[in-house]
């Protein structure tokens, strides 16, 4: 099988949400650096850019639930890179046993789930087939799936 | 007790035997130069340190170098230089780690004695250290400050560079220092949230300081500040 440019891309934006934001799992600056790389929208990662990121603000939502997305700007469209499990710091681990992994049991009520759609609805409102492309992995694979179910049914 | 707290419980019970658990209080202390002299404030915050052990230090080892986190619980320090003017010293870094809570005091404590901030053996300096003892925090050690330009608006957030007070405050404002300690007082609770009269309905509904909740959208301060920066922990 051979792996084209645009899919080592994309691949390494699928894993890029791990290493921004809060519970970072990169020590960019020292083995002291909890927070990764700066997720500031314009931030560039080769030719991609940083269009939305989710809070970091501890009191978040997002944060509580352990939930982390960023999304891209690219040559081959909007792309979006959901976190999927992590152990960054030990406490992620639980928050995603408890808020995310239970879709994969058939709770449509998750609250990654109920996260992960608010997010591809502030990243673009409609749904026309192939505008957003998502990465698919484990956790995160199963929020981009539920998203694909739901926003395009057929799909 | 449902199939998902089951679920929970089942990966948290054996996670939580795999953890060194510790914390410590530490007061945190702005002083500025005005044109009426010098003001100053404090605040004491509490730091909880966790540290991975046993089964599931080996088995993260590849994905977290440090293996170890810390959370704070408390508020912002805030300060009025002038009546009605304040500034604000987050729970968060200006610029790096370093001006984290908790980091901070390993960072001036840890580091100095050749430990990294965060490690266990760190910590152990920052529980020894003696109480109530100042030390100065250099400039990549000082929290990020911030004010407002209509105390009751929380959109109108601005940034304060510590480096040029007067750009917000005027001519005779500047940061002398910042200290901190390791205290055993009690944790501070309620100054933030009586100056800002909106702090605690925003965060009840997890709004950012721009009212709005979810992904951001713009480089706005607003939109970029929460009210965990503010206050961790519950209102009274």
């Amino acid at each position: 099988m051979t792996v084209t440019e645009k899919e080592l891309f994309l691949a390494i934006l699928a894993m890029d949400s791990y290493n921004r934001g809060a519970g970072a799992s990169i020590n960019n600056n020292g083995s002291d650096d909890p927070d990764g790389l700066d997720d500031s929208l314009g931030t560039q990662i080769g030719s991609a850019t940083i269009s939305v990121a989710s809070s970091s603000d501890p009191n978040s939502a997002e944060v509580s639930a352990g939930f982390y997305a960023v999304a891209y700007n690219t040559q081959d469209g909007t792309f979006i890179s959901y976190r999927g499990t992590d152990a960054t710091p030990a406490g992620d681990l639980n928050d995603d046993a408890h808020h995310g992994w239970t879709l994969g049991g058939g709770n449509f009520f998750a609250t990654q789930t109920a996260l992960s759609i608010n997010f591809l609805d502030a990243v673009q409102a409609d749904n026309a087939p192939g505008s957003i492309i998502r990465s698919d992995s484990s956790l995160s694979g199963g929020l981009a799936c539920i998203q694909a179910r739901l926003f395009l049914p057929g799909h | 007790m449902n199939r998902r707290t089951l679920l929970a419980l089942a990966v948290m019970i054996p996670l939580a035997a795999c953890t060194r658990d510790e914390h410590w209080h530490q007061r945190l202390t702005l002083t500025v130069d005005t044109p009426d002299g010098p003001r100053s404030a404090s605040v004491v915050q509490r730091i909880d340190w966790q540290g991975a052990t046993g089964l599931y230090k080996s088995a993260t080892a590849g994905l977290d170098p440090g293996q170890t986190s810390t959370r704070v619980t408390g508020e912002a320090l805030a300060l009025e230089v002038a009546p009605g003017r304040w500034v604000f010293a987050l729970l968060r870094g200006d610029n790096g780690w370093q001006g984290e809570p908790g980091l901070n005091a390993g960072f001036v404590i840890a580091v100095p004695l050749g430990q990294p901030a965060r490690s266990a053996e760190g910590v152990d300096d920052i529980l020894a250290y003696p109480k109530d003892t100042p030390l100065v925090l250099p400039p990549e050690a000082w929290p990020m400050l911030v004010t407002f330009d209509d105390i009751t608006d929380p959109a109108s957030a601005r940034r304060v560079d510590p480096a040029d007070m007067a750009a917000v405050f005027g001519a005779g404002f500047a940061l002398k220092a910042v200290t901190l300690e390791v205290t055993e007082e009690v944790v501070t609770d309620g100054r933030v949230e009586g100056v800002l009269g909106w702090l605690c309905q925003l965060k009840a509904n997890r709004l950012s300081l721009n009212s709005k909740p979810g992904p951001i959208m713009d480089n706005e301060l607003s939109s970029e500040l929460g009210t965990g920066y503010f206050k961790i922990g519950d209102c009274k």
